[in-house]
């Protein structure tokens, strides 16, 4: 298995798409950051209370955009460049290919999620600084946070490989999650009627570990049972994953 | 001496919903050996090498490689190594990394990719992004794929296809010498009067279904005897009567069949008829082929 996350690693950093899904990452955060405080209005999530403070620590939880994309790339990409038949001809046991690229794409992940981290460090503290807001997270809380969304952010790289499993299309996969994560997810927990139901999709459950709060009204679980309730999602989606790899013909 | 693995095909069938894409088939490929794997467009030789191969799932029927389906085989890229797509690489991955990612699959070490390179004459463009690389350089790149582990099987889905006349010609060495070494070589072609320069045996299929399996040397023989004479009016009467067909191109020669170059040349002798030309000519795999899967000759 070793071997086979280290030639997942390999093809990851050989292409070009890695530093530029980076690149994408980094500027995503920056600006989802610099919004987060730009527009916060005083209330309830204002800039000098908690739950504020939190949602603009959680906006690396942007990088799950791009994770998600680089996984189902992952997948989606060997049967457009049809190395999905020396992939498996090297290894015929295909269940292991695709849990190599899981465990690769969550560590993947936590990288993506961290380096993005930096960067809205490097915009939050000077901002609140020049702001004159004090900082009311203790230092337990902030990490509480930042490393939830790390966690957030790799289990959006395992469900992005695993939607690469199950469809086909790489375009239409891609399409279909950007819409979910910025149209279909956020309605549904904005919207009263689902709200309730909402909280337990992946959108809010993710939102719910990184501890992000969007909007006071959405029903969000506490951190760990959202986080439960993504790394269910995710495992499910990758076992059904890894079966429609399995019988696919590789044609 | 390499490795080779008996190759055996055994009722193998695959349909696509209501195309039966291979029904049926059986064949063997022998270890030392070149076996050249015919048929028309659709005929389902891809499919059935990507059922050897366990990328698809057959129907019905088993293929082995030395006894053991590929799926089970402990280090498969060890003991066969298959190209079937003239381009199974990414297009922004170089060739030498492309390597080295099943370098890493394998556990080889890295300078292996540098010497498969090396095999197949891609050292130069090692470093390249595979988008740039011509059809002909893709081949060589997908053969240097299958050669990593050194296997003593090879599985190749139309490998001369993109080379050029000389790239032809080094296919053909390569094969031969690949074959030499031990290897089973199981090559799909549609290049019929190369196979006819390097393979051992031959397996024909058409719509599916195997129409000739047999060693290329039993599948041309029994060619004909062309004769040039200024006598061919009365001599084609003589080998008629020697119960041999008898084509007449022209007033000056003539082509038989059923008479070995030797029965023709006594003959000659005996009625005392003046020969310019005598010749065996071996039936053409072409010929066969168009004869076998009742595709014509396009005019
Ligand atoms: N994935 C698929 N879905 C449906 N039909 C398929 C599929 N793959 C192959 N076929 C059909 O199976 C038949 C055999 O195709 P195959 O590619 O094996 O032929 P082939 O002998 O390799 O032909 P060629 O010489 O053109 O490469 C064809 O009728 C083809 O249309
Ligand atoms: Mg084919």
């Amino acid at each position: 298995m070793t071997a086979l996350v280290r030639a997942e690693l390999r093809k990851l950093t050989t292409t070009r798409l890695w530093l530029w899904m980076l690149v994408l990452g980094l500027a995503m955060v920056g600006g989802t950051t610099s919004a987060a405080i730009g527009f916060a209005e005083p209330g309830r999530l204002g800039l000098d209370t908690a739950p504020g403070q939190r949602t603009v620590f959680a906006q690396a939880t942007a990088t799950l955009v791009v994770v998600g994309i680089l996984g189902i790339i992952a997948v989606t990409g060997e049967f457009a460049h049809q190395t999905a038949t020396p992939t498996f001809l090297a290894t015929p046991r295909r269940g292991r290919v695709v849990v190599a690229k899981l465990v690769t794409y969550a560590v993947a992940g936590l990288g993506y999620a961290a380096a993005c981290t930096v960067v809205l460090l490097a915009v939050a503290f000077p901002w609140f600084a020049a702001k004159h807001v004090d900082i009311v997270l203790s230092g337990a809380d902030l990490a509480r946070t930042l490393g939830g969304v790390g966690i957030e952010v790799a289990l959006y790289a395992v469900l992005g490989v695993a939607v690469g499993c199950l469809m086909r299309n790489q375009i239409a996969a891609i399409v279909g999650f950007v819409v979910y994560i910025f149209v279909v997810g956020p309605i549904l927990s904005g919207v009263e009627a689902t709200s309730e139901v909402a909280q337990y999709l992946p959108y809010q459950a993710g939102n719910a570990l990184g501890r992000l709060t969007s909007s006071v009204d959405a029903a969000m679980l506490g951190q760990a049972a959202g986080g439960l309730v993504l790394l269910a999602w995710a495992l499910a989606f990758a076992t059904l994953g890894t079966r429609v790899a399995i019988r696919r013909d590789i044609t | 001496m390499a490795n080779g693995h008996r190759v055996e095909v055994d009722g193998l069938s695959k349909s696509f919903g209501d195309v039966r894409a291979v029904d049926a088939l059986s064949f063997t490929a022998e270890p030392g050996e070149i076996t050249a794997f015919l048929g028309p467009n659709g005929a389902g030789k891809t499919t059935t090498l990507r059922m050897l191969l366990g990328l698809v799932e057959p129907t019905g029927g088993t293929a082995t490689i030395g006894g053991t389906a590929y799926a089970d085989l402990a280090r498969p890229a060890n003991v066969v190594g298959a190209a079937l797509e003239a381009s199974s690489f990414h297009p922004g991955r170089s060739g030498r990394d492309h390597l080295r990612v099943y370098c890493a699959v394998n556990g080889y070490a890295d300078i292996r990719a540098d010497e498969v390179l090396a095999l197949v004459g891609l050292t130069d463009a090692a470093r390249r992004q595979v988008r740039g690389y011509s059809l002909g350089m893709r081949q060589r790149l997908g053969l240097a794929t299958t050669l990593l582990g050194d296997p003593g099987v090879l599985v190749l889905d139309e490998p001369a296809n993109g080379l050029d006349p000389a790239g032809i010609a080094w296919l053909r060495g390569f094969l031969k010498r690949l074959a030499g070494e031990g290897r089973t070589m199981l090559v799909s072609s549609h290049a019929l009067s190369e196979v006819q320069q390097i393979a051992d045996r031959v397996v024909i299929i058409d719509q599916g279904r195997l129409v000739r399996e047999g060693r290329l040397g039993e599948l041309t023989a029994g060619g004909r005897v062309f004769v040039a004479t200024p006598d061919a009016e009365r001599f084609a009467h003589v080998l008629e009567a020697a119960g041999a067909a008898v084509s007449r191109d022209s007033g000056y020669t003539l082509e038989t069949s059923g008479l070995s170059a030797r029965d023709v040349g006594r003959l000659a002798f005996e009625h005392r008829v003046e020969l310019h030309a005598l010749e065996t000519r071996q039936n053409g795999l072409e010929q066969i082929f168009f004869s076998l899967t009742g595709v014509e000759e396009q005019p």
